[in-house]
This record gives structure tokens, C-alpha cells and sequence, in this order.
């Protein structure tokens, strides 16, 4: 008992020590540019100082606050988040759940299932921009054959925010899956199985035993998607081409993309990611509440 | 007699649901592997050609005969590699921090830090990225290269390494600790097989976003350290879309690192003996 | 002993500090495309020429020209040769990012700029300077199908009117659709063309937006009209969408610029190849012309201008024009290539790229906030087309976003 407050200390001084090359590591290379990316924030720069750089306080972010498109672009991002999530999330699980069973064939399967993610954000988005396409594209021809009128998808909002969702899904769907698998893989059988012996159906077994198990897994999950999902831009960017039609699918990455990149704003763009940020922090506050509980 | 009925029917349901998923994600990569053999015309046609058409080898020729492709593959393998083991040796290590030791004193700021990595947009750091890695003169340099990659995913790897390592029970260390294991044997003998399977796919998915990485390289690289994701793109200009050859690249790129996805999957379901944790 | 060796070491030094500099070195930063190759196909013969080792580094077009003006803000004389978008050339001239080249031209018989048409000689001149040289001549243009307006005895249309007449005589027949703009990501390509051509203008001399004046409002009114004869997906194509199509489908007729040619060359890559015809484009109340295409010039920091120059003027020069543009470049309107049998064979369009003085050229509008102006002219554009608002409403509303936009150019 005495040695408790001991080993607390000798833990903390190794902690200390083993998390010191992850943070040379990033001090290193993002210290400078996040403290440029905040200074610039409070200047007026651009791409190419077509205006005399001078510090103009927080114009940039009270210009942000009155720009109705910034609104827009988060209410647009919260829908894309949203519906992404409540698309991916069971789905992922779902099939990881079924992967652990390990029938027959599934190293098959996981190889298959893992592929979307392995091909170029680029060539992904150029595909399914593709596929989409009203006159010639195999989603709508292939729906045509089942007797469904395929919509305009990449010619309307509430289409084209599908449409992203989609292509967002296809791509991030294996990586909840592959996640929550090895954290299944990761958990101990005997709970499970101590459950079974007592009666429990399968799926009170999954829902009671299992699902709450994986819980910091999930949530790390539920978190690292959210905060993707927020900065998305460059899948957004080649399948509906620069966020639209108009601002239908205008996230707030897209619309930093476009302000820093597009208009040569950097000062701008700046302010909105830094304001992105801000936005983040609750998520991850939530976060680390959340895994805590779980924990305790 | 019911039991194993009902078993077979949940079986069966599994497998219907594999195989749609399975379709679902063979489907564009098949695409793309046949509108890299294609001609133009049999591409943008309706009905679909999905099998009949006369293959063609012109694209993947025009590829192989860029000046420079080979070492533009060289470049993103290498710098994978590294960035990627530097990243997740890295984090792991900070994750047993973050996982284990509630108190330590760099645990506030490390957090924070990790939050503002993760969070801020690329486009918003590379404008003092470039002004920076220029006036230093590491501009399209390979180590700088691998350097900011592994820490542009540090963040992610180490969330996902801390809720690996939460999974374990710290029981297991004290029971350890109590038999007189040292501390770094119960890392290695303790520790480090039980998050096995995470480490796997958290080194999957670093390796995918760094062979995937475009704005660092197409930003801050130029010509001796191009990556394929940067070469890719080169197929979309002004008034001018080479499906054919974009295609083409894109099937190439995709071989290293589904290699190592299938070689990293025997991690991924570990032995975990069941009668490990008898509480 | 000790005389000799200090002998032979001036000698030595003599030798090393006394031989001419170094082969010099240009680096040049393309983008690809069939110009960057064409130009590349130049280096061997120019290297033997003049001794000047060149590099080329290639940047995708979406990023190249932001790379481009944050590395000449550095200062640190990366590169020699900078190709652009003439979409740029307004930033790139607000920012001084590249160099004036009209002393090199006055003084270049062999560049010859008189052989240029007289509009198309300021095609790289902003406030008065040329900053970037011609590397492609692409103004829009009418493409249709020969095979199917023979059939039904249609010919290209003169006036805008006439476009629509032949549009819905193909529809009409069942030979497809009839015509087609690019009503989507691009749209304001077509959108601003097309006011430009019924009389408006986007802004006027003091930089008020002049988005909804009657002539815009005919002219959005008439783009919008044109919907009823293009595909389906026709309203969220972007300009490589309106190409394909053309290509692949049964199409009567699209206006586009004239460097997606390339695409229509080889039957392997176009179903009608050998069926496309060429004319200019319709003409509205006021006859203009749309030029787009790339620039090339010397950036401001660029350590070796002089041997930049020398590889721009041999590549662009008079006597090598021949030869560019068969190694499969854009097309550049020279008027002494233009009637050339062989060119002809490949770019049935080339007298179409000296435009006559009579038609007013419009290139992209030159100021620097174009990007933005452009996008909340795109923002809004939908909203106008699939009719959920009213054209002149809409216009209104676009003009008073316009106006903060536009004040920020004027203001600087």
C-alpha cells in the first residue's frame, strides 16, 4: 500500500520519458506552422500579397461570423457528418461482428472488404463522380434495369449530399470495420462466453456483454470520424467538383480549400481553421469524458 | 437439433451480407482496373462495357514510359516505410503514457497538442510549412518528407494505440508486476501481444494515409522526391482528363500497400487464449 | 622547384577561373498537358543548340499555380520558366509574380508578335505589360456533327436564335440531343460568354457589378432555356463532362473551347472521330470572342532570364511554330501556320483561331477576385436554373453579393 504512491510516481516519470519522442516529433514539424497559422489569422495575407500584410486584429474572424456562407457550411457539415455516421457506424460494426465469427472464407472476405480504402482519394472520387453520372453512369443504368428512376445526383442538393455520403461511406466504412474487429479481437472471451452459459441469446450477448467491451473503441472510432468528416474536402472536391452544385455540399474543409487555395485568402482560410479547431475541442473533450466513464 | 438450424441460418445471413458488401467493394476497383485497359470510347459508353471490349496495353505503356515513374513508385515506398514505423513505434510508446498514467506532467499539453495536429486543416499549415521547409532549404527532401508525415499521423495513431491499450486490463500488468516482472518485461511479455492486433491495423492505416498523402508532397516536394498520389493527379489538367493512364496509375498504386495489408492480417486476429484473464 | 609548382598551380587556377561559366541551367515549371509535352519534346534539340542543361518540374494543375506564387515569393530564383492559365494572369499580375517580357519581344524577328492577329497580341497583357507569351490560342468555338446535321440539312448557326432552331430540330428528329452547354461546375465559362455576347457586361469601368442588367437577364434567360435540349446530367456537367459527352453520345452540337480538341483526334478515343465540324461560335447582339488557353513566362525571381528567354523564343519562335504544334501541342493562332495542309489535317479549326478585328475578344475577366466573383457566380447559377428562382431575382440578389467582392479589387 505505501509503495502505491511510489509507483505512481515511477509510472508517471516513465510516461513522461515514453511520451517525449512523440512530442519532439510533432513540436518539431507543426509548432512554428500552427503559431503562423494563428498569426496569420489576425493579419490580411494572401497568396501572392496583392494587399500590404498588415495586422488587422480579429476582422478575419468577425467577417466569418457574418458570412452567411460559413453557416451554411457547417449547417452542411453537420448533415454530412450526421447521416455519414448513422450510414457507417452500424454498418462497420455490423460487419466486423460477422468477420469474428470467422466462418469459412473470411480472410477472403477481410482482404475484399478492406479494398476501398486502398485506392487513392483521387482516382476514388473521379470514379464515383463517374458512376454517378446521369447519362452515362452505371448507378442510374444499373437502377434503370430494376425499374428505379435514378435521381440527378450530382445535379441536385439533397442528391449530391447523398452522393457524398455514399462515396464517404465506401471509402470509410473498412476502416470502422477493420478497427472494431481488432478490438474484438483484442477482448477477452470469457465474459462472453461466461454470458452464454447463462443463457443468454446471441445477440443479448452482443448487445450487453460485447458492444459495451469495445466501448473505447467505438468512441475512438466515433471520434476520429467525426473530426474526418469536418475537415473532408478533397472526396468533395473531384466527385461534385469544388462543393457543389452551388454550395449544396460546401463543407467547412471545402469552403477553407477554397477560400485559402480558391480565392488566395490565406489569412481567411486561416481564421476558419482556426475556428474549425475551436469547433473540434468540445468533440474531444467529450471524447476523453466518455472513454474515462469507461474506464472507471 | 433447433440450435444448430437456427446457426446455420444466421450463418447464411452472414454470408448473403458478405458478399453484397463484398460486391459493393470490389466494384469500383474493378472499374477502374478495366477503364485502365480500355480505349476512351469503350470508357464513356452506355450500356456499360464491363466485359466486352477489345483490351488494350496502351495505357499502362504510356505510364511505364514516363521519365521518372519508377523512381516516383521508389520514392512513395521508401517514404511509407519509414514514416510509417517512426509513427507508429512513436505513438505507441505515448499511448501507454496517455493509457496508463493519469498524472504525468506533459499529459495536458501532449493532448492538447495532439487535438491541434489532428484538427487543423492541411491547407491552412502549408502556406508556413512552405515559407518554412524553403527558408530552411528542405524543400523536396526525403527526410523532411518522412518526418512530417509521421508526425502529420501521430494524433491518429496514437488515439487508436490508447484505446487498444485501455482494452487491457491493468490487472494484468499488476498480477505481472506482483510475480516480479520488471517494467519492460511487462511491456514486451504483457503488454505489447495483447495489443498486437491493434498495432496491426493501426500500422495498416497509417501506411494507407502516407501512401495516400498528396498536399505535403505536391506542396513541399518537387521533382526528386514526387510521390504517386502527386503523379496521379498529373492526369487531370486544364481541358484535358487521361482517363485511360490515371486509371492505369491508380491500379499500380494500389499493389504495394494491399500487399502489406494482406501480410499485416495475420496480427489481426491474434491467438487471444480465452483463459488469460481468469477475473 | 618550389618556382615551378607555383607555376603550374597559376596555371591551373588560370585554366579553372578563366574557363567560361559553367553550362548555365534553366528550370522550367510546367504543368501537364499536351503543351508540357510538346515543349519538353524541344529540350534535346535546344540543349544541343545553345550548351543550356534545362529541368523540368511538372505541378498538377490544381495546385500549381498556388505553389507557383508562394515560391516566387520566396524570392529564392527556383524557376526560369513558368507555364499558367491565362485564368491566373490577373493574380499573377497583381502580385508581381512574373516578369515584363515586351523589351524581349519588340527586339525577337524571330518570335515575330505581327504574325499574331492584332487582338490576340495582348492576350498576355495585364495593366499594359506582357507578362506571359501565347503557349495555346483556344477560343470558344461551335462543334457539331457533320453526319447528323447533313441528314437533316442543318448548318452551323450563325446566330444564337439559329442555335436554338437547330437544337430543336435535332431533338425533334430523334437523332439525339440537340445542344449542349456545360450548365454545372463550369457554368460560368458559358453563362458569362453568353451575356458577354447579347450586350452585357460583367462589371462596368469603376468595377460595379453589372450582373443584372436586360442583356444579362436575355442572356441567362436563354442559357436556361437551352436545358430543354441538352442530356439530363447535362445540368451538373463541368467542361470535361461537356467534351465526353459530345464525344460519346449522339450530340448535335456544343460550344466549347477549341484545346479540348486533343480529345477528338483519335477514333480510338472518340466514337465520331471524322464526323466534327468547326465554326465560330453563334453570334449575339455583339460579336465576341471568348480566348482562353496557356500562358508561359519568366518569373520575376528567375536566376537565368536571359537563357529563359532564348528557350521561350526557340520553342514559340516563328520557324519551330510548325513543328510545336505537330508534336501534339494546343494549337497556337499564328497566322503564318494557319493555312499549313498538313496542320490542317490535325486542327481543322485553325483559321478560326485568327480572329478577326471585328470581333471584340474577351478573355477571362482580368482581376484578381476573379475566383471568388466566379464562384458566387456559380453559387448562385443553380437556384436560376432549375427554376426555383425567379432569373431577375436572382441576378439582383447576385449583384449585390458582387459588390463587396468587386470593392475589395477596387480598393487596392
Amino acid at each position: 500500500m505505501k509503495a502505491k504512491g511510489s509507483i505512481e510516481k515511477s509510472t508517471a516519470r516513465l510516461a513522461e520519458g515514453l511520451a517525449t519522442p512523440a512530442w519532439v516529433l510533432i513540436l518539431l514539424i507543426f509548432a512554428l506552422p500552427i503559431l503562423g497559422a494563428a498569426w496569420l489569422s489576425f493579419r490580411n495575407e494572401t497568396l501572392g500579397s496583392f494587399v500590404a500584410p498588415k495586422f488587422i486584429g480579429a476582422d478575419n474572424y468577425a467577417a466569418a461570423f457574418a458570412d452567411p456562407r460559413f453557416w451554411e457550411s457547417i449547417r452542411t457539415t453537420i448533415w454530412l457528418t450526421l447521416l455519414g455516421l448513422l450510414v457507417q457506424m452500424p454498418i462497420g460494426i455490423a460487419l466486423a461482428v460477422i468477420l469474428e465469427r470467422n466462418l469459412r472464407g473470411t480472410r477472403l472476405f477481410r482482404t475484399i472488404l478492406i479494398i476501398p480504402m486502398l485506392l487513392t482519394p483521387v482516382a476514388v472520387g473521379l470514379m464515383w463522380r463517374f458512376m454517378f453520372d446521369v447519362d452515362l453512369g452505371v448507378i442510374n443504368w444499373a437502377l434503370a434495369l430494376i425499374g428505379v428512376d435514378g435521381p440527378n445526383w450530382l445535379g441536385a442538393r439533397w442528391p449530391a449530399i447523398w452522393a457524398v455520403v455514399i462515396v464517404d461511406s465506401w471509402q470509410s466504412i473498412p476502416f470502422i470495420m477493420l478497427i472494431v474487429l481488432a478490438g474484438l479481437a483484442g477482448l477477452p472471451k470469457g465474459p462472453q462466453e461466461a454470458a452464454a452459459i447463462d443463457g443468454a441469446t446471441a445477440l443479448q450477448v452482443f448487445f450487453f456483454v460485447t458492444l459495451p467491451a469495445l466501448g473505447p473503441v467505438i468512441l475512438v472510432t466515433l471520434m476520429i470520424r467525426i473530426i474526418d468528416s469536418l475537415k473532408m474536402f478533397d472526396l468533395i472536391f473531384i466527385v461534385t467538383t469544388r462543393g457543389g452544385p452551388g454550395t449544396a455540399t460546401q463543407t467547412l474543409g471545402m469552403l477553407i480549400y477554397n477560400t485559402g487555395f480558391g480565392f488566395f485568402q490565406t489569412s481567411r482560410a486561416a481564421a476558419l481553421g482556426i475556428l474549425m479547431v475551436l469547433m473540434v475541442l468540445p468533440v474531444y473533450w467529450l471524447w476523453r469524458r466518455a472513454a474515462q466513464k469507461e474506464q472507471g | 437439433m433447433k440450435r444448430s438450424a437456427r446457426h446455420s441460418l444466421g450463418n447464411a445471413a452472414c454470408y448473403i451480407i458478405l458478399v453484397g458488401a463484398a460486391f459493393m467493394s470490389l466494384f469500383p476497383l474493378f472499374w477502374t482496373i478495366s477503364t485502365s485497359i480500355k480505349t476512351r470510347n469503350d470508357t464513356f459508353v452506355l450500356p456499360p462495357r464491363f466485359l466486352d471490349f477489345a483490351p488494350t496495353a496502351k495505357n499502362y505503356i504510356a505510364i511505364f514510359d514516363t521519365r521518372g515513374f519508377a523512381q516516383i513508385y521508389l520514392n512513395t515506398i521508401i517514404i511509407t516505410v519509414a514514416s510509417t514505423l517512426l509513427c507508429v513505434v512513436v505513438s505507441t510508446l505515448a499511448a501507454y503514457s496517455l493509457a496508463r498514467s493519469p498524472r504525468f506532467r506533459s499529459r495536458r499539453p501532449l493532448e492538447v497538442g495532439l487535438i491541434l495536429v489532428r484538427a487543423i486543416p492541411a491547407i491552412v499549415i502549408m502556406v508556413p510549412l512552405f515559407t518554412i521547409t524553403s527558408k530552411l532549404g528542405v524543400y523536396d527532401n526525403h527526410f523532411a518528407l518522412i518526418l512530417m508525415y509521421a508526425a502529420v499521423n501521430v494524433p491518429f495513431a496514437v488515439w487508436l494505440m490508447t484505446s487498444f491499450i485501455e482494452q487491457v486490463p491493468v490487472t494484468l500488468e499488476q498480477s505481472a508486476a506482483v510475480d516480479g516482472a520488471g517494467r519492460w518485461q511487462i511491456l514486451w511479455f504483457v503488454v505489447l501481444p495483447l495489443i498486437l492486433p491493434g498495432m496491426a491495423a493501426t500500422t495498416i492505416f497509417v501506411a494507407l494515409l502516407a501512401w495516400n498523402e498528396f498536399l505535403i508532397p505536391v506542396m513541399l516536394a518537387g521533382n526528386s522526391a514526387k510521390t504517386l498520389p502527386v503523379f496521379i493527379s498529373g492526369f487531370i489538367s486544364a481541358r484535358n482528363l487521361d482517363w485511360g493512364p490515371m486509371a492505369a496509375a491508380s491500379s499500380l498504386a494500389i499493389l504495394p500497400i494491399a500487399i502489406l495489408t494482406v501480410l499485416a492480417q495475420r496480427w489481426l486476429i491474434s491467438g487471444l487464449s480465452s483463459g488469460a484473464i481468469k477475473g | 622547384m618550389t618556382q615551378t609548382k607555383r607555376l603550374f598551380g597559376a596555371a591551373v587556377l588560370a585554366t579553372v577561373f578563366g574557363m567560361p561559366a559553367l553550362a548555365e541551367e534553366l528550370n522550367l515549371y510546367l504543368i501537364p498537358s499536351p503543351s508540357s509535352t510538346a515543349i519538353q519534346s524541344f529540350i534535346p534539340a535546344f540543349t544541343e543548340k545553345t550548351g543550356i542543361t534545362v529541368n523540368v518540374t511538372e505541378v498538377p494543375y490544381g495546385e500549381a499555380h498556388q505553389k507557383l506564387l508562394l515560391t516566387v515569393q520566396q524570392g529564392q530564383g527556383q524557376y526560369d520558366v513558368a507555364q499558367f492559365d491565362n485564368t491566373f494572369l490577373a493574380p499573377y499580375g497583381a502580385a508581381g509574380t512574373m516578369q515584363p517580357l515586351d523589351a524581349w519581344i519588340g527586339a525577337s524577328a524571330e518570335y515575330d508578335i505581327a504574325d499574331f492577329a492584332t487582338g490576340q497580341q495582348d492576350y498576355g497583357k495585364y495593366n499594359g505589360e506582357t507578362l506571359g507569351l501565347t503557349l495555346s490560342t483556344e477560343p470558344m468555338i461551335q462543334w457539331y456533327r457533320t453526319d447528323i446535321y447533313d441528314a437533316l440539312g442543318l448548318k452551323p448557326a450563325a446566330t444564337w436564335d439559329e442555335y436554338m432552331a437547330n437544337a430543336k430540330a435535332v431533338k425533334e428528329a430523334g437523332k439525339g440531343d440537340g445542344a449542349m452547354f456545360g450548365w454545372g461546375p463550369n457554368a460560368s465559362w458559358w453563362w458569362m460568354t453568353l451575356v458577354w455576347s447579347f450586350g452585357g457586361n460583367l462589371y462596368d469601368d469603376q468595377l460595379n457589378p453589372t450582373v443584372n442588367t436586360p442583356e444579362a437577364v436575355a442572356a441567362t434567360q436563354f442559357f436556361k432555356d437551352m436545358l430543354a435540349y441538352g442530356p439530363e446530367g447535362g445540368i451538373s456537367a463541368n467542361g470535361d463532362d461537356v467534351t465526353n459527352k459530345f464525344l460519346s453520345t449522339e450530340l448535335g452540337a456544343m460550344v466549347q473551347y477549341s484545346g479540348y480538341w486533343g480529345m477528338a483526334l483519335d477514333p480510338a478515343n472518340s466514337m465520331h472521330a471524322g464526323k466534327i465540324g468547326t465554326a465560330p461560335m453563334p453570334m449575339g447582339a455583339v460579336d465576341i470572342t471568348h480566348l482562353a488557353g496557356w500562358n508561359i513566362g519568366i518569373p520575376k525571381d528567375a536566376k537565368n532570364p536571359e537563357a529563359a528567354w532564348k528557350f521561350l523564343e526557340f520553342v514559340l519562335g516563328k520557324s519551330n511554330a510548325r513543328a510545336y504544334l505537330m508534336a501534339g501541342a494546343a494549337a497556337i493562332g499564328r497566322n503564318s501556320i494557319s493555312s499549313d495542309a498538313e496542320l490542317l489535317a490535325i486542327h481543322p479549326y485553325l483559321p478560326l483561331l485568327n480572329i478577326p478585328a471585328s470581333s471584340r475578344i474577351e478573355r477571362y475577366p482580368q482581376i484578381r477576385v476573379w475566383p471568388e466573383f466566379e464562384k458566387a457566380v456559380l453559387d448562385a447559377l443553380p437556384a436560376m436554373l432549375n427554376g426555383e428562382v425567379e432569373i431577375q431575382a436572382g441576378l439582383d440578389a447576385l449583384n449585390e453579393t458582387l459588390k463587396p467582392i468587386l470593392a475589395a479589387e477596387a480598393g487596392n
